[in-house]
């Protein structure tokens, strides 16, 4: 029983511990944001202050939210569409229309998933050069389609795997096509399955670095990751500016955080243990 | 269910369905990646198109295994992966353990442990450079201005530290999901049980666990390996080249010295190095995580 009891409170100890050396970084960026560059270089450091909107005033003059922003909200959401499109009718095909070879496509298409992408970046910025498409919100999404299509297509297999065969053949017995089972039948169905993929690629794009930082040279098509590291320059650092622009980027990533958490557990899972 | 279906139908609509993403991932992914490997066998720079190109064979990659700073980089992102991998799978185990159990505020616990692992690298690399930078840093403050990251040793085990931060949740929810999964009873008794119970938790528990467990290895391993943004913004790749990592070796080759062919031949190297990583994997597990 002493023992019962001394558990749970370690337990409780180590979970609160934990819990606050999680939150604390991103609280502190957070107040980095509202101080004055003043309050910042205060030693020690000041912890009861006013709040000063100055640097998320300067974000929302300086064209940042209608340039890096919106193209960072372009770029994931296209990704997201054509990924999805794309990705689930593959993952059809490959879980329920039996054809010749579709074992080795799946597993070619998973030995995607072990190509980093800095072996993809140095040939896609030589390519994409040359047939005059760098610098475009294409380049990018073109890029992260095909970067998070074997990820997409085994997840989504994984959940098509899961809908009763029984269903498609009534579908098929009332006269339905494969289209129309995979349209009418199947995605309606994994419908939970398809949204949290969707998040999942949407998540990757709007964090991606590597690639967004080698295929796009100008504010026309960079995105936010470019604009938060902007912020940081060799001749001094506008350390709020460069808190409140990482505080925006973390906004969508903390909404699905809060609302959705359910789907982004399970679509980290999924892979793993089903 | 075929029998319903016209003969044509049948054949080539498949094909039909993957056509599109075959499309993409050979145009956008084999082809480059192919291109690639072409381009490793010559001297060639993107950016001085009018030197041409020579081939040069495998000199590409012989001059690597000479090459004393991407040696120093391969070490460097096998101490980092090492350290961060043992660090993440024991907090991260220990977690879920926790969390298996009846917790009060579970979902509180669970909302905040579990949002780091959806930040961009980014952020949680600006965010480890506010809190560590000599100017500003909480730490420096606190260490009576010692700026970690302005030390070798230092600036490696920030990386660590911010690498395990971003992803101590993955482990967690990956192994938690794991023991709801398992038709075992809650491993609080076999903790509170004191040795008997860690006896157990290893001989009985982690056996079960162990496909788990080599799926969150393998993962969080490439992921590590592969790791570029956290280390380019965090210290890129300083203070004197304590932090460089294969990633940043490579990009710095192929976009600020512009040495095309030679950062495509060290990109294979490293994909190499993964592939034999992903071999041994499946050897120790003796399971084909790439084949379920």
């Amino acid at each position: 029983m002493k023992k019962r009891k001394f558990y749970t409170a370690m337990k409780y100890l180590s979970l609160t511990l934990l819990a606050f050396m999680t939150a604390f970084p991103i609280v502190w960026l957070f107040l980095t944001s509202i101080k004055t560059e003043r309050q910042i270089f205060a030693s020690p450091p000041e912890l009861v202050f006013v709040p000063n909107s100055a640097s998320y005033q300067y974000i929302a003059s300086s064209g940042i939210m209608g340039s890096y922003f919106v193209n960072s909200v372009i770029v994931s959401l296209l990704t997201v569409m054509i990924a999805l499109a794309i990705g689930s009718m593959c993952a059809f095909a490959l879980v329920r229309l039996r054809m010749p070879g579709s074992g080795f496509l799946a597993s070619g298409i998973l030995m995607f998933q072990m190509v980093p992408p800095v072996v993809l970046v140095v040939p896609l910025y030589v390519l994409m050069s040359r047939a005059g498409i760098i610098n475009t919100h294409g380049s990018l999404i073109l890029a992260y389609t095909a970067s998070q299509l074997p990820f997409c297509i085994w997840l989504l297999s994984s959940y098509f795997a899961s809908v009763p065969e029984a269903l498609e053949e009534a579908a098929l017995i009332d006269g339905a096509n494969m289209f129309q089972i995979y349209w009418r039948v199947v995605l309606p169905i994994t419908l939970p399955g398809l949204f949290a993929t969707a998040i999942f690629v949407f998540i990757n794009s709007w964090n991606e670095f590597l690639l967004a930082v080698n295929l796009t040279t100008s504010p026309t098509a960079q995105t936010m990751p470019i604009a938060v590291t902007g912020f940081i320059e060799a001749r001094g650092v506008a350390w709020n500016n460069l808190a409140a622009a990482a505080c925006i980027m973390l906004v969508p990533g903390l909404l699905f955080g809060i609302f959705a958490r359910k789907y982004l557990v399970d679509g980290l899972t999924t892979g793993a243990v089903k | 269910m075929r029998d319903f279906l016209s003969r044509s139908q049948r054949k080539l609509a498949p094909y039909g369905f993957v056509l599109p993403a075959l499309l993409i991932l050979c145009s956008v992914l084999l082809f480059p990646l192919g291109y690639s490997l072409y381009m490793s066998l010559f001297r060639f720079s993107i950016a001085r198109p009018f030197l041409g190109q020579t081939f040069v064979g495998l000199d590409n990659y012989i001059m690597a295994l000479q090459d004393g700073p991407f040696l120093r980089a391969i070490r460097n992102t096998l101490v980092i992966t090492f350290s961060s991998l043992t660090i993440e799978l024991i907090i991260g185990t220990g977690i879920a353990v926790m969390l298996n159990s009846k917790v009060k505020l579970e979902s509180f616990y669970r909302t905040v442990l579990f949002f780091p692992v959806i930040m961009s690298y980014v952020v949680v690399a600006v965010l480890w450079r506010i809190m560590m930078v000599a100017e500003i840093g909480l730490v420096p403050f606190l260490t009576s201005g010692f700026a970690p990251l302005s030390n070798k040793a230092t600036a490696v085990l920030v990386v660590i530290l911010a690498n395990v931060w971003r992803n101590i949740p993955f482990v967690f929810t990956v192994v938690l999901a794991g023991f709801k999964s398992l038709p075992i009873e809650p491993l609080e008794a076999a903790v509170i049980d004191g040795a008997e119970g860690l006896k157990k938790f290893f001989n009985v528990i982690l056996p079960i666990m162990k496909p788990i467990f080599a799926v969150v290895l393998i993962m969080r391993t490439m992921d590590v390996f592969m790791m570029f943004d956290l280390v380019y913004i965090l210290t890129s790749g300083g203070p004197q080249g304590a932090t460089s990592t294969v990633s940043t070796f490579a990009v710095e080759t192929a976009f600020q010295y512009f040495d095309t062919g030679y950062a495509s031949a060290l990109s294979f190297i490293i994909f190499g190095i993964i592939l034999l990583i992903t071999v041994f994997y499946n050897k120790v597990f003796k399971t084909n995580v790439f084949a379920k």
